[in-house]
């Protein structure tokens, strides 16, 4: 009875998801209408409803981003870009597009060299969403289960080795993507890094107004969040240098 | 002739500097050079190659003014003391500074062929004693001159007046006290291929006022001087003979045709200051001394030399060769990767190698039109590095870029023949992109502009696509974790059902145990048949199969193993009790018999399958396995 219930509960849900999501793309429909008239203002506003209706797609981020180039918002556009990479991060446009919109920040910041083992572990984990990561995790326990009853029931002794070893490399790899769709499922749930979304910025070098200012730093520009309180946080500026800004001048990824 | 007589002059002082008679005293310039330090006690020059019979000078010098007080000569053997000592002292002003300095010299000599050390001269200055370095000395055999003693020299000095020798020039046969050598380092070379040439005035005699009568043409050449600008101090032994030896010219020729070219002579006119055999004439130095010498004006021609110029090979020549010979190397740099827009930046490509450097034509570079490109800026330098000589050429393109972009700048190439290795070499400069942004006026970026950067901004809109909704994921949700951890309950579950079968599947003697009384009603049913049928030998035959073979199935042993001696014991063994077994011996021995011979109630059949239908049940009640 109880199961009854949720089953019922849970195709209702899906239901009023699936009527939410028919009345958002009409939504985005529109806003894409409006961007291939270069409306680009009505556009970006019709794709900010739709995701402040909670829904998401790392194609109606990048419109988004497009739209807020067009327009010059430089901050926005590379906010939206980023959020798109996080979906997509090997999405060569998105990279592209978000290389372009840097190139318009009139401050330059390089980033500081990443070790080559933490490039090619992102690199790795990226390769795949974190719902790719974990059907596939998913795929391999049940693989190392049919192979472990085929080793149970194999006659032979040979065919049983083989089965043996099988069985374990499958569930060796099962836990390989446990662990990279967490670390995966982490970047796309939890974000360290924000956008500058105000133009010239002053860092300081405590968390109050009468710290000394230590650098200054202009829209668009992308920081590492390292610690936070209910009005300020400390960041991290890619090439290494630290200081602390208010919440409200910077918008996470 | 400026350049000439400068030359003369400078030959003039080095080769007097092994002859004794000449006592021309540099002091206060090697003084000068000591002032102004601390105080410094040496003896010059270091190491002395002499010759015997000509005396040799060394000097002590020291950058104070009082160095007679308390100098203290080495001992001078083997040699002897044939001149001196001179004391010189100079005071400088500089700058209201003073500095002094002052210097002894020696005038040596030795019969004696050999090397020998000088020791240290011994100074006392302002009470401190100050002790010089010593001096080498390496004597070899030299021609003999006959005045050269003190006492013949005095004489001489008081003679007084100077005569002049024959003033005019008299052109000699290459003598064997001078002449001049024309010296290459290579007779077969390439076309372009750098030869050296050098002329060398040996000479056992002072030479002076040396003057070039006839330059060579060096036709059929491209040439560069490159003479030594201080021709270094050298004696040469000839035959036994040590000639002070001196370059005049070291020419780098680079052949141009093919064929036998000819090295042209060199000669020059001198004069040279030959000792007197009887000391009939003398001459007054600046300094107030007067020799022994005739002078006289001669003039000395060198040979010429032929050299073989071989075309280069056509095997292997690049299209694009342009007759560099030599080797060299093709770089390009830009002052800086990126720019903006109107903002020029130098792009330099240079050409650097050893080799004629000099007829290089430019290159022919084709930029892209949006960058505005400025007559190149040409600069060459060649410079000698020992006998070779080197060179760097640069051409320096301006840059104006007129629009933001990346642009990838022409590559620059250059073939070459090097004669060294007899083969053709290519040489060019790497790929160079320039990035530039745009200018600081900054109108908006436009998409066209940004069309440009590499392969331009995608501005398309994506049309569809599904949405999601915002921090959705299947990772670490209830279907995940459940799909996830299925397995590991299925598993042990299917374990243990597998382990008791297979257990079950190992165990035969149970199954068939298990099945005897299966078996043993099948084979029951058999007879049955039989009875219907009235066969009453296969009959009692399949009870008594039926029989053994239950029993048989119960205890694990084979069939042809049991007989009616031995089952009695097993049955007893195996629990069943004294009635059943008597009764199981009794049916099995009625029905062997009544397969073979009559018996009574032998018709009964279907009293003998209920007795054994019974008989089986009360044994599968009591045997005990």
């Amino acid at each position: 009875m109880k199961l009854h219930f949720r089953c019922f509960l849970l195709s209702l849900l899906f239901c009023l998801s699936a009527i939410a999501q028919d009345s958002q793309l009409e939504q985005v429909y529109q806003a894409n209408e409006h961007y291939i008239n270069k409306e680009y203002e009505e556009a970006a506003q019709q794709y900010e409803q739709v995701l402040q209706a909670g829904l998401e797609a790392k194609e109606l981020y990048f419109n988004l981003g497009n739209a807020y180039f067009q327009l010059n918002e430089i901050g926005k556009s590379i906010l939206n870009y980023e959020r798109a990479l996080r979906l997509a991060p090997k999405d060569q446009d998105i990279q592209l597009n978000l290389s372009l919109a840097k190139r318009q920040i009139n401050q330059r910041v390089d980033d500081y060299p990443l070790p080559f083992y933490i490039t090619a572990f992102r690199s790795l984990v990226n390769t795949l969403s974190s719902g790719a990561w974990a059907l596939f995790a998913v795929l391999c326990i049940w693989a190392a289960l049919a192979l472990a009853i085929l080793y149970l029931r194999s006659p032979e002794v040979k065919t049983q080795k083989r089965f043996f070893s099988l069985a374990w490399l499958t569930l060796a790899l099962c836990l390989l993507f446990v662990f990279l769709g967490y670390n995966k499922y982490y970047w796309e749930s939890n974000s360290d890094y924000a956008i500058l979304a105000k133009s010239n910025i002053k860092a300081t070098n405590g968390p109050s107004e009468a710290s000394k200012e230590v650098f200054s730093l202009s829209e668009g520009i992308k920081v590492r969040i390292v610690e936070r309180n209910a009005q300020w946080c400390k960041v991290i500026i890619p090439d290494g240098r630290e200081g602390w800004l208010q919440q409200n001048q910077l918008v996470v990824i | 002739m400026n350049a000439q007589q400068v030359l003369g002059e400078s030959l003039r002082m080095h080769l007097q500097c092994g002859q004794f008679r000449m006592m021309m005293v540099l002091l206060f310039l090697m003084a000068g050079s000591l002032s102004l330090s601390a105080q410094k006690f040496t003896a010059s020059p270091k190491s002395i190659d002499a010759s015997t019979g000509n005396p040799f000078k060394i000097t002590y010098s020291l950058n104070a003014s009082d160095l007679q007080n308390g100098f203290k000569p080495p001992e001078f053997k083997p040699f002897r003391i044939v001149g001196g000592p001179e004391t010189q002292t100079s005071v400088q002003i500089i700058n209201g500074a003073t500095s002094a300095s002052s210097s002894v010299s020696y005038y040596l000599s030795s019969d004696k062929t050999g090397t020998f050390t000088i020791p240290g001269a011994i100074a006392n200055v302002k009470g401190k004693r100050m002790r010089s370095n010593s001096i080498k000395v390496k004597v070899v055999k030299g021609k003999a001159q006959p005045n050269t003693s003190r006492s013949n020299r005095q004489n001489n000095n008081r003679q007084g007046q100077q005569q002049q020798g024959s003033n005019a020039a008299t052109s000699l046969a290459p003598s064997d006290n001078y002449f001049i050598e024309l010296k290459i380092n290579e007779d077969t070379v390439y076309t372009g291929q750098q030869v050296t040439a050098t002329y060398v005035l040996y000479s056992t005699y002072s030479v002076e006022n040396l003057s070039v009568l006839e330059m060579p043409h060096f036709s059929g050449f491209w040439s560069e001087d490159n003479s030594p600008s201080r021709p270094p101090a050298n004696r040469e032994q000839r035959n036994g003979v040590v000639f002070n030896t001196h370059i005049l010219k070291r020419m780098a020729l680079f052949p141009q045709g093919t064929g036998e070219l000819e090295i042209e002579p060199l000669e020059i006119e001198a004069t040279i200051l030959k000792p007197m055999q009887n000391g009939g004439g003398g001459r007054r130095s600046i300094f107030g001394r007067f020799f022994n010498q005739q002078r006289q004006r001669v003039r000395i021609k060198s040979d010429s030399k032929k050299i073989k110029v071989r075309d280069l090979p056509t095997e292997g020549k690049p299209a694009n060769f342009s007759g560099l010979v030599g080797q060299y190397r093709l770089t390009a740099s830009l002052d800086s990767l990126k720019t903006s827009e109107g903002d020029p930046v130098s792009y330099k490509i240079a050409i650097s190698g050893t080799g004629n450097l000099k007829g290089t034509a430019e290159f022919d570079l084709s930029f892209d039109p949006k960058l505005e490109v400025f007559d190149p800026k040409v600069e060459v330098e060649s410079y000698a590095q020992g006998e070779q000589i080197r060179g760097n050429k640069s051409f320096e393109y301006i840059l104006l870029p007129k629009e933001a972009g990346v642009y990838s700048l022409p590559k620059a190439e250059i073939s070459y023949f090097d004669p060294k290795r007899q083969r053709y070499f290519n040489s060019s400069t790497r790929d160079m992109r320039l990035v530039v942004r745009k200018g600081d006026g900054s109108q908006p970026f436009t998409v066209d502009a940004a069309d440009e950067i590499a392969g331009g901004f995608k501005e398309n809109v994506i049309g569809k696509f599904r949405l999601y909704e915002k921090g959705r994921h299947f990772y670490g949700s209830m279907p995940f974790i459940a799909l996830l951890s299925l397995p590991f309950f299925i598993f042990p579950f299917y374990l243990v059902r597998h382990r008791k079968n297979e257990t079950e599947r190992l165990d035969v003697v149970g199954r068939k145990r298990r099945a005897a009384l299966n078996v043993a009603q099948k084979r029951l049913d058999e007879a049955k048949g039989l009875m219907d049928k009235n066969d009453r030998k296969a009959f009692y035959n399949d009870v008594v199969r039926s029989l053994y073979g239950y029993i048989t199935d119960k205890v694990n042993m084979p069939l042809g193993s049991l007989s009616k001696d031995n089952v009695a014991d097993l049955l007893r063994e195996k629990g069943v009790q004294e009635p059943t077994i008597n009764k199981f011996v009794e049916t099995v021995k009625y029905c062997e018999m009544a397969v073979y011979a009559p018996v009574p109630d032998a018709d009964n059949l279907k009293g003998t399958y209920d007795d054994t239908l019974s008989l089986i049940a009360d044994m599968e009640d009591q045997l005990q396995v």
